[in-house]
């Protein structure tokens, strides 16, 4: 194999006005660490133009079918697993985790704050042994994410580029120049 | 009753993923949803439900670290979903705006493996609608949170990677009806006996 890792580039920056210039960032960063990056929010060859003229679930679909032909592309995810909105990261990538490791990517997620959640939890929190709960009762895992990401996933602490530099340790690239 | 990939007709096994672990009332919430899916037909796989013995094994941890514990909850379910043909997701809000996020990894594994993908939530109607935080729009109309990030506008309720969901407006319950009538729909249309709701 002679190409490039191809990195899909996970997480809700495409919500953001910013979106196509941090999807373009990111895409740098990979040409730097010496992987191929595909953002979602960028067009690419293995996408289909969306046809907006067709209708919103139509569109969806297509944006859908997209990511998942990107994701059976890439050797590995880079996902951003900051929280959003609450307490929880982007559902959106949190899928995406899901399906690319039952196609038997490798995993990356980052986040700014890798404290287990109950301490990075702005609200009540009561010690109920051997959890943390919130006040609706519900505990708080010990990690810094939920299981079922750090579980499959390698959790990083920083910025997209910090999972990068540790991705392309794992799969022995060099840094250009 | 269900017929599955390859034709047959059978009891559907279904994941039932959720939050309602987290809750201190989960023993509870395990009965009721088994003594649920008893009556609509289905076998029910909650995530606390211990393996039965077959071909997924479970994983074994090398020492007492949380990394190992993880892989070993982590495996648990991911054979549950290995082992069943349908996932049933509460993708409500959970702690915010979004769903649980580990809901949603078992999301996109089940779908990963090509199990039919059905969820509940208690506000069906569009993100852009039921959102409940605080809402701004941008110059050009474009209605985000109070952070700037778009609210998702595709008459969805939750994020365009779940389309593949058939979503039920309600509870567990509401679900298993929904997806009962679906599968009976099948079966008839097929030649054979509904399954029938005591």
């Amino acid at each position: 194999m002679n190409r490039k890792p191809v990195v899909y580039i996970a997480g809700p920056e495409c919500f953001y006005e910013n979106g196509v210039q941090l999807a373009k960032e990111a895409l740098a960063l990979c040409e730097k660490y010496g992987f191929e990056g595909i953002s979602p929010a960028m067009g690419h060859p293995l996408g289909d133009e969306i046809d907006f003229s067709k209708g919103k679930a139509h569109a969806a679909r297509q944006i859908f079918n997209n990511n998942i032909r990107f994701i059976n592309h890439c050797d590995l995810v880079i996902a951003n697993v900051n929280n959003f909105r609450g307490w929880e990261p982007d559902g959106g990538t949190c899928f995406e985790l899901g399906y690319a490791y039952t196609q038997g990517k490798k995993l990356y997620g980052f986040m700014a704050d890798t404290r287990p959640c109950y301490e990075k939890y702005i609200g009540n929190i009561h010690y109920d042994a051997p959890f943390w709960r919130d006040d609706n009762g519900a505990f708080f895992e010990s990690g810094a994410c939920n299981l079922m990401i750090s579980g499959p996933a390698q959790i990083i602490r920083g910025t997209f580029e910090d999972a990068i530099k540790k991705a392309a340790k794992d799969f022995g690239l060099q840094e250009a120049e | 009753m269900f017929i599955d990939k390859n034709g047959v007709v059978r009891m559907p096994k279904a994941y039932l993923a959720g939050t309602e672990i987290f809750y201190p009332d989960s023993k509870e919430t395990q009965k009721k949803y088994h003594a649920l899916c008893e009556k609509y037909g289905f076998i029910g796989f909650y995530p606390e439900d211990e393996a039965p013995e077959d071909e997924y094994a479970e994983y074994v941890k090398k020492d007492d670290s949380l990394h190992e514990m993880e892989m070993q909850l982590f495996t648990h379910d991911l054979n549950h979903i290995k082992r069943t043909d349908i996932i049933i997701a509460n993708l409500n809000d959970y702690r915010g705006n979004e769903p649980d996020s580990g809901t949603a990894v078992e999301c996109g594994l089940a779908w990963g493996y090509g199990h039919r993908c059905f969820a509940f939530i208690d506000d069906a109607r569009p993100m852009k609608e039921r959102f409940k935080g605080v809402k701004k729009v941008r110059e050009d109309g474009t209605v985000t949170d109070k952070d700037g990030a778009k609210l998702e506008d595709f008459d969805s309720p939750l994020n365009l990677m779940f389309c593949d969901f058939t979503i039920f407006e309600g509870n567990f319950e509401d679900a298993l009806k929904g997806i009962r009538k679906i599968f009976n729909e099948e079966l008839i249309a097929a030649g054979y006996q509904p399954f029938e709701v005591k």
